[in-house]
């Protein structure tokens, strides 16, 4: 019984004489946390893109909450509820916890502070220790410059950036590259919270035992193509793993 | 420099070594120092009339510092300052000098910063180029047309009323030209960690990928840091005419470097994001109060140079240092 949030159907791309995505379908369910494996020049990161507003299909629809949209730029993306997290996460390290979730539409404190256009820093503060405060990574002190925090801390902010602003569907690139052992547990952790808050997770990852640990659902591509898609009952479904192995060889 | 920035405020548990790391405290603690040194070892330093004269040093620079810091906070950097400072305070003496009112002088004198901060905010904001390699260029053209405009003369035909709007005394012995200076540095420095508006030029410094990302319109903030740092160099044009009653055509001529060492000794990063106006005036502060010590200490000045420079390395050093004891 699927309840799609997001669904894409006959998605091509071209580039000049390249197609990069050929007649490709793609379905997010609400609340689902979907794996997207593929070589790479599979067609992954072109179909991201589309769906964050970067590339406009040159055919296709995509259909969010039932509805046919358009995205003309990155922002309509992110305004209809679609946050994408790159490896870079976009931070600003310089700043604190607060400034980096409020950047860009930081509150403006009320009574005469208004009249200056002073932020009103306190609530923002507390807002942001509670956004990160839920979440499976812990960060002890919100008030640091998020440069001095780990890579999962660092995730953990981007996370809670995108949940404050109510985006219901989180695309999220390579979440776990670059990272330590324990950090990787600790955002693989993050990751399953995800799924508790019921937000829709796109997970781009190449790594296949992570995948088997949060995925419910793995989609694989191959050269701009569908290669199938697999359910994932658990970490132990050996079944699963193999039918994803077979198909990204 | 992991803590300077006053929107990242030290950790708990820890606050005192925290408190040692910021930058301005660490100024704070050199100033006194320094100054308890000084007051050891001549009877002359801790008078108020000594006292009262470096601050008299400070103003103009600390007017310049708090536009370069905001620059700096953003992420450039503007060698034209002092050029700017010797443009419109030709300016202004030329006008005067011309006979023409002083309303039409001060005119003349913020039209010619303007130009130059819209000049120079449009060529890096909207036109991509590098800010050191454009204001150098601008420094350059524009102290050559202090040159065109002057002849090489100095201009002292300076209105009395108006020397003595900036050089009375009305509060504490010291002129309206330190008040003037403080107000505008305390003014903006609260509005650089509160304003909504203004804090934005820690987030383009720290960001610009990402301050795009947040919806920041990021070249218009970059245009308006040299602005306004252009017109903080007018103001300071304005002050240090009016305090030495004439225009010199070297009028601000290498002030640019000596505020950017203060700046950075003060906190700021050449990097971007990080750093306070408020340090970046105790910068102003600790060099100008060196320079005072040699002179009364009977040391020669030509000193003042290497203690700044030795004082500008121990600053990064700090940097990288607390950087490794922070960082996991």
């Amino acid at each position: 019984m699927s309840d799609p949030i997001l669904e894409l159907s006959g998605i091509t791309m071209q580039f000049g004489p390249v197609t990069a995505l050929d007649d490709v379908q793609f379905r997010l369910d609400r609340g689902e946390t979907l794996a997207l494996l593929g070589d790479n020049g599979a067609g992954k990161s072109t179909l991201i893109k589309i769906v964050s507003g970067y590339y406009r299909p040159t055919a296709g629809r995509i259909v969010l909450n039932g509805r046919p949209v358009t995205f003309h730029d990155p922002q309509d993306a992110r305004r209809a509820g679609i946050e994408t997290i790159y490896q870079d996460l976009a931070l600003f390290d310089n700043l604190d916890v607060a400034a980096n979730i409020f950047a860009g539409q930081e509150r403006v404190a009320p009574g005469w502070r208004r009249l200056l256009g002073f932020a009103d820093r306190r609530s923002m503060a507390r807002d942001a220790e509670a956004a990160v405060a839920g979440m499976a990574v812990t960060i002890p002190d919100t008030r640091r410059a998020v440069e001095d925090f780990s890579g999962g801390q660092r995730q953990c902010v981007a996370i809670a950036r995108a949940v404050m602003w109510g985006r219901e569907i989180l695309i999220m690139d390579e979440p776990t590259a670059a990272l330590g052992v324990r950090e990787t547990q600790r955002v693989l952790d993050l990751i399953r919270s995800l799924k508790a808050r019921g937000m829709s997770v796109i997970l781009i990852m190449h790594n296949i035992e992570h995948v088997m640990q949060v995925a419910t659902r793995a989609v694989v591509m191959r050269s701009g193509r569908n290669r199938g898609e697999v359910a994932i009952s658990g970490p132990d479904d050996a079944e699963a793993h193999a039918a994803i192995v077979r198909m990204l060889m | 420099m992991t803590d300077s920035s006053a929107l990242a405020r030290p950790p708990a548990g820890l606050r005192w070594k925290a408190l040692i790391r910021q930058r301005e405290v660490a100024i704070l603690l050199l100033i006194l120092i320094v100054g308890a040194v000084a007051s050891v070892l001549s009877p002359f330093f801790l008078t108020w009339a000594n006292l009262s004269n470096v601050l008299i040093a400070c103003s103009v620079e600390m007017i310049v510092a708090a536009g370069l810091a905001i620059v700096l906070i953003s992420g450039g950097i503007d060698l034209s300052v002092g050029s700017i400072m010797g443009v419109c305070a030709i300016a202004l003496a030329i006008v005067l000098d011309a006979g023409a009112p002083l309303w039409a002088a001060l005119s003349v004198c913020l039209l010619a910063g303007l130009a130059f901060g819209v000049a120079n905010g449009t060529l890096i904001a909207y036109a991509g180029l590098n800010p050191l390699v454009l204001t150098l260029a601008t420094m350059t053209i524009g102290r050559s047309v202090v040159f065109i405009l002057s002849q090489g003369y100095s201009f002292a035909s300076i209105p009395q009323g108006f020397k003595s709007a900036f050089n009375a005394t009305p509060l504490f012995g010291l002129p309206n030209l330190v008040w003037v200076s403080l107000g505008v540095t305390a003014a903006l420095g609260v509005l650089l960690q509160r304003n909504v508006w203004f804090r934005r030029f820690y987030f383009l410094g720290g960001s610009e990928v990402a301050a795009i990302r947040a919806g920041i319109d990021t070249r218009r903030l970059k245009f308006m840091a040299y602005v306004i740092a252009a017109l903080l160099a007018t103001l300071a044009a304005i002050v240090t005419t009016a305090r030495l009653g004439s225009a010199f055509p070297n009028t601000g001529s290498g002030l640019e470097l000596r505020v950017i060492t203060a700046a950075v000794i003060g906190g700021c990063s050449i990097y971007g994001g990080k750093g306070t106006i408020l340090g970046a005036a105790l910068g102003v502060l600790l060099l100008n109060l060196i320079n005072n010590v040699l002179v009364i200490l009977s040391l020669s000045v030509y000193w003042q140079g290497v203690a700044a420079g030795l004082i500008l390395i121990l600053a990064i050093l700090t940097d990288i240092a607390n950087r490794r004891g922070v960082r996991r």
